[in-house]
């Protein structure tokens, strides 16, 4: 009963070897003067086209700035005061990412910043090998939890069913 | 279709993970030893079944499989779907983990009407297995749609709808291969079956 479904879950697995996950994933970087935001989804495709709503760090409420991405999924910004930006980033096709990054304070009268920061720290993009282990890694803790709770509950009914009789 | 943290405001997702909780709570309770084997395979073709994308209108789409998941597990499905879901979360960073919840109640919403739809015996076996494969995408797609919408974002929804209808489409063709396969090798596999008289017809 179990073969069949063990095959088109190791079919699957080893399809997801060629394929990548998928999600809106970003990377920030803090190049006086400008921030720049690259985005693409976990494929390496890039988000073309999305909308990038900015709030400053004054207001929130009110919209700094609305603009796209490019045809990489780029995004450049030019803040003009210190604190924390709030980038909204929304392929208006069902995946979205807010971001808040800090911009220090001598970030404006700098040219030169060392690229990124600890608060604006880039998802990762993995390789496709990582995404292998990941996987792996992934259905070895499903199939493990499914065994606990598997052994669990055959002792529970193991010892339930000699007491109803 | 997986919601990324930051979207939905706090106390909702707080919310939702409460509730999420509830409903593992009660749709897991009492699962029999002969279940769980059934929960962890179905758990594991779910979490990397997202894995499998297809790049599509400028975006990115990919299988979910939920109704699948409602056929052969029924209400167990929910419990499954929120483990796949956190797994593919802490791992893949698919989807927030403040959002859990809520991403769970959305593919979950799809499961249950998947059950629903796979439980009217009244219809041919392949037409529940195509309907209850499109409903485990449409209902998570339109249940998405609405709290992106309460939360000020996604304004092109039709255009965001047209695209994951394609995907409920291949969904449902899926589905139904899988259901026509179990059907051919083990019927008792798909939730439901033991009790009713499939004619050879049907399964052939």
């Amino acid at each position: 009963m179990k073969i069949p479904i063990l095959f088109v879950v190791m079919a699957l697995t080893l399809y997801s070897m060629e394929a990548g996950a998928h999600g809106l994933l970003t990377d920030v970087r803090l190049q006086a003067p400008s921030v720049v935001i690259r985005t693409q989804f976990s494929e390496a495709q890039p988000v073309i086209d999305a909308t990038v709503t900015v709030f400053a760090p004054a207001s929130t409420e009110v919209v700094w700035q609305s603009a796209r991405t490019d045809r990489t999924g780029s995004f450049a910004f030019l803040p003009d005061a210190a604190g924390e930006w709030i980038f909204i980033v929304d392929d208006q096709k069902g995946h979205a990412k807010k971001l808040t990054i800090t911009v220090p304070a001598d970030f404006i009268s700098t040219a030169e910043l060392p690229t990124g920061n600890a608060a604006n720290k880039p998802d990762e993009m993995v390789s496709r090998r990582e995404r292998v282990y990941q996987t792996i890694t992934g259905l070895a803790l499903i199939f493990g939890i499914t065994a606990i709770f598997y052994g669990v509950r055959s002792r529970q009914t193991a010892l339930v069913k000699p007491d109803q009789k | 279709m997986h919601i990324s943290d930051g979207i939905i405001s706090t106390p909702v997702c707080i919310a939702a993970n409460v509730a999420a909780i509830g409903i593992i709570y009660l749709s897991g309770r009492n699962a029999k030893p002969d279940e769980i084997p059934k929960m962890g395979m179905t758990g594991a073709a779910l979490f990397v079944s997202s894995l499998i994308h297809f790049p599509l209108a400028g975006t990115s789409i990919h299988l979910g499989l939920f109704g699948l998941a409602g056929i052969i597990l029924g209400k167990r499905s929910f419990p499954v779907i929120f483990t796949a879901l956190l797994f593919q979360s802490l791992i893949f960073q698919h989807g927030g983990l403040l959002t859990l919840g809520v991403n769970a109640i959305n593919m979950g919403a799809g499961a249950f009407v998947a059950t629903m739809i796979w439980s009217i015996a009244k219809l041919p076996v392949y037409l529940r297995a195509l309907l209850a494969g499109l409903a485990g995408i449409i209902i998570p797609a339109l249940m998405m749609v609405t709290e992106f919408r309460l939360s000020g974002y996604g304004t092109g929804i039709g255009l965001l709808l047209a695209i994951y209808l394609l995907a409920a489409i291949i969904e449902a063709a899926i589905t139904l291969s899988a259901v026509k396969f179990f059907l051919r090798v083990k019927p008792e596999i798909v939730k439901g079956l033991e009790e009713e008289e499939i004619s050879k017809d049907q399964i052939a």
